[in-house]
């Protein structure tokens, strides 16, 4: 899958979890429009986050299905206990604030998902 | 079956965990973490090993129950991912199950997923196709009757009262949302993974060293004289030191906090850089073909006396620490100093092993993480803040108040008891019965499943 493809498809995914988790904040007549004007930040932040550290990784380790494969076996797990570590400290520090909880759940869901496209 | 299973268990991790502290529910959700690992995973909790760490979950499990300590609850948390990690390889170094515990809880899914083989790809593909065709079913037509609705309201104002009224406050979101992370959880441990290359690496590695095939005798005649010269001086060194040392403990009197502290705190910065470096000293010279070496007796001699010293080393830094608690009682600090002069013993005593029975760098990990692992249990079931302050009251010739009022709530009982007994100021007094009157309300509006051992007990006694 290309990066392009890869990235839309994360933000799609990582505006849905966010807003699953947010539910409650928003009626129904509002949810278009926060769910819309929401979708351009979490573009950039995918691009972000995917473009730093996750693609680097698979062009580094070659563009082959077989080393595609080969990078997610050696590389995923780390990155997994990584984001998850970086998560609960922060989360930690900030005494579990709801926000930055659903911002990291959709986060580390979509990452590990983007790894899963990345490698297929 | 499977399915079932996994949302029997997540909804009863939601329902013990939401909204609720720390407490029963850890130790019901260690049970129902046991059952769905051996559920799944009968063939596997055949292994001793793994019965072993079961139990040691289940231990741990029944201590957060009893204690409800910050140490319990860790305790327990690694016990988890050890048993995880266990079922998922069990032939591992235990730091390796860590890490494969860990990855399974975090992740599991997602390795499965990619692990998943063509062939079930391909049986599955109607499946998944089914699905698909499902959400769409759901999916796409109610985004169309949103927007209608949405358009539809602004047309008549009663459909848009009546859409107003729609209120969605009944679903309790956060709930469903922590049953699904349950089901997240049971669904990535039911089949634990492991990390690669990692485990497999470890698994291929031995503990024991192997001479190399072009070993050197110049090199390794040159490596045993600098090792036997730099263990020499060393040993003079730290000899030098430890007769210093005994007779500054055996001709002062100390008596005051401040100067028993320094002592025992400067004997500690000491005794880190000193057992650091030995150990590394240690393992540089015998890292490699020194170890097969004919002539090397004198530096492993020398290597046996240098770890010895180091022991009686940790023997004065006891005594001095022994002296400062008996003076002013225990506080978390002192405990400490002996939990890692017993970590440090564990560590020189491993490294003797490992020149003595020519064992490799691995095999140091290995043992010294579980020697670890096992003293972190043995500490979690004694209730640490009881505990000091029974001790700090009955044998401390100086009370520090302020620390036992400081503690968890579960002394409250002791230090009201000594408050009556020893007629303590009226301000004290009432400090103490604050917290007393704090934790008793804290037992008291907890539901089940915050629940602890106290609130059986304490609460009876109280009444």
């Amino acid at each position: 899958m290309n990066f392009i493809t890869n990235t839309a498809k994360s933000a799609l995914l990582a505006t849905i979890i966010f807003w699953l988790l947010n539910l409650n904040q928003i009626t129904l007549s509002s949810a278009f429009f926060f769910i819309g004007i929401s979708l351009l930040p979490i573009f950039l932040c995918s691009l972000i986050t995917i473009s730093a550290t996750i693609y680097p990784i698979f062009v580094i380790g070659g563009k082959t299905k077989l080393a595609r494969k080969k990078t997610f076996k050696r590389y995923f797990p780390y990155y997994a206990m990584v984001l998850f570590s970086v998560s609960i400290i922060l989360l930690s520090a900030t005494q579990f604030d709801p926000f930055l909880l659903s911002f990291l759940t959709s986060a580390f869901i979509t990452t590990s998902q983007s790894w899963l496209w990345f490698s297929k | 079956m499977k399915h079932l299973t996994l949302i029997i268990a997540a909804l009863c991790f939601s329902t013990l965990f939401y909204q609720q502290q720390i407490g029963l529910n850890l130790s019901l959700f260690s049970i129902i973490s046991i059952g769905i690992l051996w559920w799944h995973n009968k063939s596997k909790f055949k292994n001793q090993r793994t019965i072993i760490y079961a139990t040691i979950y289940l231990v741990t499990a029944v201590l957060v129950f009893i204690h409800g300590s910050a140490l319990s609850v860790f305790v327990n948390l690694f016990s988890f991912f050890t048993l995880v990690g266990s079922v998922s390889s069990n032939k591992n170094a235990i730091y390796v199950q860590w890490i494969n515990g860990l990855y399974s809880v975090i992740a599991g899914y997602f390795q499965r997923r990619f692990d998943a083989p063509k062939t079930t790809e391909v049986s599955t593909t109607k499946k998944d196709i089914d699905i698909i065709h499902w959400i769409k079913l759901i999916g796409i037509p109610l985004v169309f009757v949103i927007i209608f609705m949405l358009l539809y309201k602004n047309g008549n104002p009663i459909f848009e009262d009546l859409i107003t009224e729609i209120n969605f406050d009944f679903i309790n979101m956060q709930w469903i949302l922590l049953t699904v992370l349950g089901y997240f959880l049971f669904n990535n441990i039911n089949q634990p993974v492991t990390v690669e290359p990692a485990t497999t690496l470890d698994s291929n590695t031995s503990n024991l060293l192997i001479e190399s095939e072009n070993t050197s005798e110049e090199k390794n005649k040159k490596d045993n004289q600098l090792g036997t010269t730099l263990l020499a001086f060393l040993n003079v060194l730290i000899i030098f030191y430890i007769i210093t040392d005994a007779t500054y403990l055996l001709t002062n009197i100390v008596d005051t906090a401040n100067h028993l502290s320094t002592q025992v705190h400067n004997g500690i910065n000491a005794l880190i850089a000193s057992i650091i470096i030995a150990i590394l000293t240690i393992l540089f010279f015998f890292r490699g073909d020194l170890n097969f070496y004919k002539k090397n007796k004198t530096t492993k001699q020398l290597s046996y006396l240098w770890i010895g010293l180091n022991i009686i080393l940790i023997v004065l830094i006891s005594i001095k620490n022994y002296q400062y608690v008996s003076a002013f009682g225990f506080t978390y600090k002192r405990l400490g100093v002996f939990a890692y002069l017993l970590l440090t013993f564990s560590g020189l005593i491993t490294t003797f092993i490992k020149v003595f029975k020519i064992k490799n760098l691995w095999y140091l990990f290995r043992i010294n993480t579980q020697v670890a692992f096992a003293i972190c249990i043995m500490s979690a079931t004694v209730n640490w803040d009881y505990s000091i302050t029974k001790y700090n009251i009955n044998n401390a010739k100086v009370l520090d108040l302020n620390y036992l009022i400081h503690l968890k709530g579960n002394n409250a009982k002791l230090l009201q008891t000594y408050a009556v007994q020893y007629k303590l100021s009226d301000r004290t007094t009432t400090r103490i019965n604050k917290k007393w009157d704090k934790h008793n309300q804290e037992l008291l509006n907890r539901d089940w499943q915050a629940y602890s051992l106290e609130n059986f007990t304490n609460m009876s006694k109280s009444k």
